[in-house]
C-alpha cells in the first residue's frame, strides 16, 4: 500500500472504512486495526486478563469484526461495538478461568522506544500519576483516551459501569490526574 | 471536549502506548484477520454459552451451543496438556462440522449418534462451521 493510500485511509470515517474493508479493501482494514487496536487491548487488559488471554480476546474480537463487517448495523458506532464485544468475551473467559490476573502492567515502568527525553519524562510522570488513581479511574481514562468518540453509554457498557456514573467519574478522575501532575511539577502538561 | 482536556487525553494515550503497548503480534494477527472479511454468507446463532468448573483444581471448560434452521450443535471446550479438546453433539440435518482456528480448520469425525471429539487444537480463538446438506454457515469466534 502506498503512502498516499495510507494517508487517504486515515481521512476516512469509520463508516467508510467498514464499507471498504467489507469490499476487500486491505488498506481500509489496516486502518481500522490501527485506529482501534489500542481500545480493544485496553478493554481486555482492564478486565484483568493475563497478557496471553488478553491477546486471545483481542484476536477473537478482530476475527469477529472481519466476519461480520457486512452486517454491522451501525458502523458509525464501531468503537462501541468493539468495546462491547471485547468486554463480553473477556467476561466469558474470566468465568471459565475463575481467576483474575494481577494488574502487573500498572506497576511496571519500562523504557519504551525513546521518542525523546522530554516525551519519555512526560509519559513517566503521567504513568506515575495514574498509579495514584483508583482502578476504575484508570480504566475509564484509558478507554476514553484511546477512543474519545465513545459515548457515555458505550463506555458504561464496556466497563460495566452505571450510565449515570460515567460523566461524574470521568470529571473526577481527570481532575485528580491534573492535581497529581501539578503536584509532581508537570504543570505545563496540564496547562498547555 | 475542551482542547486542554483533549491534549491531556492524547498524552494519556501515549503513556499507555509506551508502558502497556498492544503487542506487535496482536496487531499482526488483527491485520491477518482481514482476509476473512466478507467471506461469510450465513451465521450460526449462539443459543447457549456457559462454563463448567472442574471438580478439582482451577479453571474449567466452556459450553457453547449453536443453531441453524434445521439443526444444532453443542460443544464442550476444555484445555489440557495436549492442547484444546472439543467434544460435541450434533442434532438435526447436518452435512459436516468443522472446527476453525486462525491458521486452519479440521473436519470433525461425527459418529452415528452425532457425537464427536476433536483433540490437539491450538490455544486461542476457535470457531465452528457447518457445511453441506444445504447449509454453509459459520459461528462467531470465541476463546476456549
Amino acid at each position: 500500500m502506498s503512502e498516499q493510500q495510507v494517508l487517504s485511509a486515515r481521512e476516512l470515517s469509520a463508516t467508510e472504512l467498514v464499507a471498504r474493508a467489507a469490499d476487500a479493501d486491505q488498506g481500509a482494514w489496516y486502518e481500522l486495526v490501527r485506529r482501534y487496536r489500542a481500545v480493544v487491548w485496553a478493554v481486555a487488559r482492564e478486565h484483568r486478563l493475563t497478557a496471553s488471554d488478553a491477546a486471545d480476546v483481542s484476536q477473537a474480537v478482530w476475527l469477529n469484526l472481519a466476519q461480520q463487517l457486512s452486517r454491522l448495523r451501525e458502523p458509525e458506532r464501531l468503537a462501541g461495538w468493539l468495546t462491547t464485544t471485547a468486554r463480553r468475551e473477556s467476561l466469558r473467559l474470566l468465568t471459565v478461568r475463575r481467576r483474575e490476573a494481577p494488574l502487573d502492567w500498572v506497576e511496571s515502568i519500562v523504557d519504551g522506544p525513546e521518542a525523546g527525553a522530554v516525551t519519555a519524562d512526560r509519559d513517566r510522570a503521567i504513568w506515575r500519576a495514574l498509579q495514584g488513581l483508583p482502578e476504575r479511574c484508570r480504566a475509564l481514562l484509558r478507554l476514553i483516551a484511546h477512543s474519545p468518540e465513545l459515548t457515555y453509554a458505550q463506555a458504561a457498557r464496556a466497563l460495566g459501569m452505571r450510565l449515570g456514573s460515567v460523566g461524574p467519574t470521568r470529571s473526577r478522575c481527570l481532575a485528580a490526574l491534573r492535581r497529581q501532575l501539578e503536584s509532581d511539577g508537570f504543570v505545563e502538561e496540564v496547562a498547555r | 471536549m475542551n482542547p486542554t482536556e483533549l491534549r491531556l487525553l492524547r498524552r494519556l494515550a501515549a503513556a499507555f502506548e509506551r508502558f502497556d503497548p498492544v503487542p506487535a503480534g496482536i496487531e499482526a494477527a488483527a491485520e491477518r484477520a482481514g482476509v476473512i472479511a466478507g467471506t461469510a454468507r450465513s451465521w450460526l446463532a449462539v443459543v447457549a454459552d456457559g462454563s463448567v468448573g472442574h471438580v478439582r483444581g482451577e479453571g474449567g471448560g466452556r459450553l457453547l451451543g449453536f443453531a441453524w434452521v434445521d439443526g444444532r450443535v453443542d460443544v464442550y471446550i476444555d484445555s489440557g496438556a495436549t492442547g484444546v479438546q472439543l467434544s460435541g453433539l450434533v442434532s438435526g440435518v447436518v452435512g459436516s462440522v468443522w472446527v476453525r482456528w486462525p491458521g486452519g480448520e479440521v473436519r470433525a469425525d461425527v459418529d452415528e449418534f452425532g457425537r464427536f471429539v476433536v483433540v490437539g487444537l491450538p490455544a486461542g480463538p476457535l470457531s465452528l462451521a457447518v457445511r453441506g446438506a444445504g447449509v454453509d454457515s459459520v459461528g462467531p469466534w470465541f476463546v476456549a
